[in-house]
């Protein structure tokens, strides 16, 4: 379970969320939307510290943090509960395929190597790329490059998985099979997933949950159902209808 | 006069045996000059303060003065005011200005090589539970190393020329050998065209070895 309270987050003088709360259970498939700047990025990487919250509490499982009192030791353990896969992928570029999803096990969770190399030649097998795995990762395309990402964030063993905007850099008749591919890998090891995308239409149909961002505060938040059909929050209808006629 | 070329072959095994103190020189420069760098552009890059304002001071008078007058500076006019300095053999004020000069350089090669490290890398390290040092250790100085390796490989050969000033002090290196052969025989061209060509020689060779270190990288990586 997933437990968020409070939470605040600013740069400099500009405040971007403003006391967000929700909670996620175990094993649950949340996706994040709102309009550019609303704070989705923030909200997202603000669960594993890489934007220091001000101010909320987070719990995580077993472990709780409070932002305004967190220490080094607690952001370690906090960054161990989950893992993230990014927008530009950003993969190791010094690593190859097969160490970028060596690492995580090797380096952060002290796996023997062995068991190590053999489960990080199931996940290249998963993640279709078994034949690539000694290349570079600025060798690869695109979409391999996000499914490394994906490989590499299922290496960390993680509870929580966190992806901001996972398909946005990839050509659109990738997405689909992207999200598949994810939604097969999460399934399988009942991972939680908390997702920012612009893809709606695809999204809303691996996901159980939609969170409604804007301008950093959450304005709705429900079933896909409830978020397209059911929500009568005017600034969510005028959301979806302009992302509709992006479309 | 003209060009004897029967003299000119003696001249090598003549100054020869000096390349091997003119390469001592550079290389002993050199390590000094990385040690140095490396401490400089970690203060910088951690913005000591108090500290910092010094090696900023450094960095832009060793960059912006000849490094003969910091020679000159430290060997003639140092003992002027602390004669004990006088008493330091000159080939060690000779390295200790060459490292100090090429420090400067190495430094800002250094710090901007790891400046140019994207930011989604120390993210990503982040993300999958990295500590500082496990990122540094395994992401960031192995790409940083990579971006530096042309520039430090570069010092080396501006060293290795520039241990040639050692000779405006005294110091016997390959150039000043030259110098005194040639004012044994009293014969200059063939001595001055015999060192030019082992100078020559020499870089050559560290420039092949640059950019056969430069195309491994590259070929590594993309
Ligand atoms: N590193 C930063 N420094 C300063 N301001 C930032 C930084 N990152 C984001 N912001 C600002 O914070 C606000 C929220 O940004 P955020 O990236 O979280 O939005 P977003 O919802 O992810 O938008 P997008 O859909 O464009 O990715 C924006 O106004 C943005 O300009
Ligand atoms: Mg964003």
């Amino acid at each position: 379970m997933i437990n968020i309270k409070n939470l605040h987050c600013q740069y400099g003088d500009l405040k971007v969320l403003h006391g967000i709360g929700t909670t996620i259970k175990k094993g649950e498939k949340v996706a994040v939307i709102g309009p550019s700047g609303a704070g989705k990025s923030t909200f997202i990487k603000a669960l594993n510290y890489l934007v220091p919250p001000t101010q909320g509490i987070l719990e995580i499982e077993d472990l709780k943090v409070d932002f305004e009192t967190i220490t080094p030791k607690e952001i370690q353990k906090l960054r161990r509960k989950s893992a993230m896969v990014f927008q530009q992928h950003e993969l190791f570029l010094n690593k190859t395929v097969f160490d970028n999803i060596l690492i995580p096990m090797t380096v952060v969770q002290n796996i023997p190597k062995d068991k190590a190399v053999e489960e990080a030649n199931e996940i290249l097998e998963k993640v279709d790329l078994i034949d690539k795995k000694d290349k570079y990762p600025l060798m690869l395309s695109g979409g391999e490059q996000q499914r490394v990402g994906i490989g590499r964030a299922i290496a960390v063993h993680a509870p929580l998985l966190l992806m901001d905007e996972p398909t946005s850099s990839l050509d659109p008749e990738l997405v689909g099979e992207l999200l598949s591919l994810i939604q097969l890998m999460i399934e399988e090891e009942q991972k939680t997933l908390i997702i920012v995308s612009h893809a709606l239409n695809l999204v809303k149909e691996i996901v159980d949950r939609i969170i409604f961002l804007y301008e950093g505060n959450i304005l709705a938040e429900g079933t896909p159902e409830y978020i397209f059909n059911g929500s009568r929050d005017p600034t969510l209808k005028k959301f979806l209808y302009s992302l509709s006629l992006a479309n | 006069m003209g060009f004897k070329f029967n003299f000119f072959l003696t001249v090598f095994p003549e100054i020869l045996p000096f390349l091997k103190i003119t390469l001592f020189l550079a290389i002993t420069a050199y390590l000094l000059a990385l040690v140095l760098a490396i401490i400089i552009s970690v203060c910088r890059t951690f913005k000591i303060k108090g500290i910092n304002k010094f090696l900023d001071l450094y960095i832009s008078l060793f960059r912006s003065t000849p490094i003969v007058t910091q020679l000159f500076f430290i060997y003639f006019g140092i003992p002027q005011i602390i004669p004990a300095f006088g008493m330091i053999d000159e080939m060690i004020i000779l390295i200790i200005v060459l490292a100090l000069n090429e420090a400067a350089y190495m430094a800002e090669v250094i710090r901007g090589a790891f400046l140019s490290i994207p930011r989604g890398q120390y993210d990503a390290a982040k993300s999958i539970g990295m500590t500082t040092r496990e990122t540094l250790q395994h992401i960031v100085i192995p790409q940083a190393i990579r971006i530096a390796l042309p520039g430090l490989v570069n010092s080396i050969i501006s060293l290795t020329k520039g241990t040639s000033i050692g000779y405006t002090i005294g110091v016997l290196e390959m150039l000043t050998a030259s110098q005194l052969y040639g004012a044994r025989t009293y014969r200059t061209i063939e001595v001055y065209v015999a060192v030019l060509l082992i100078y020559w020689a020499i870089v050559l060779i560290m420039t092949r070895f640059q950019s056969g270190v430069e195309n491994r990288l590259n070929r590594r990586y993309s």
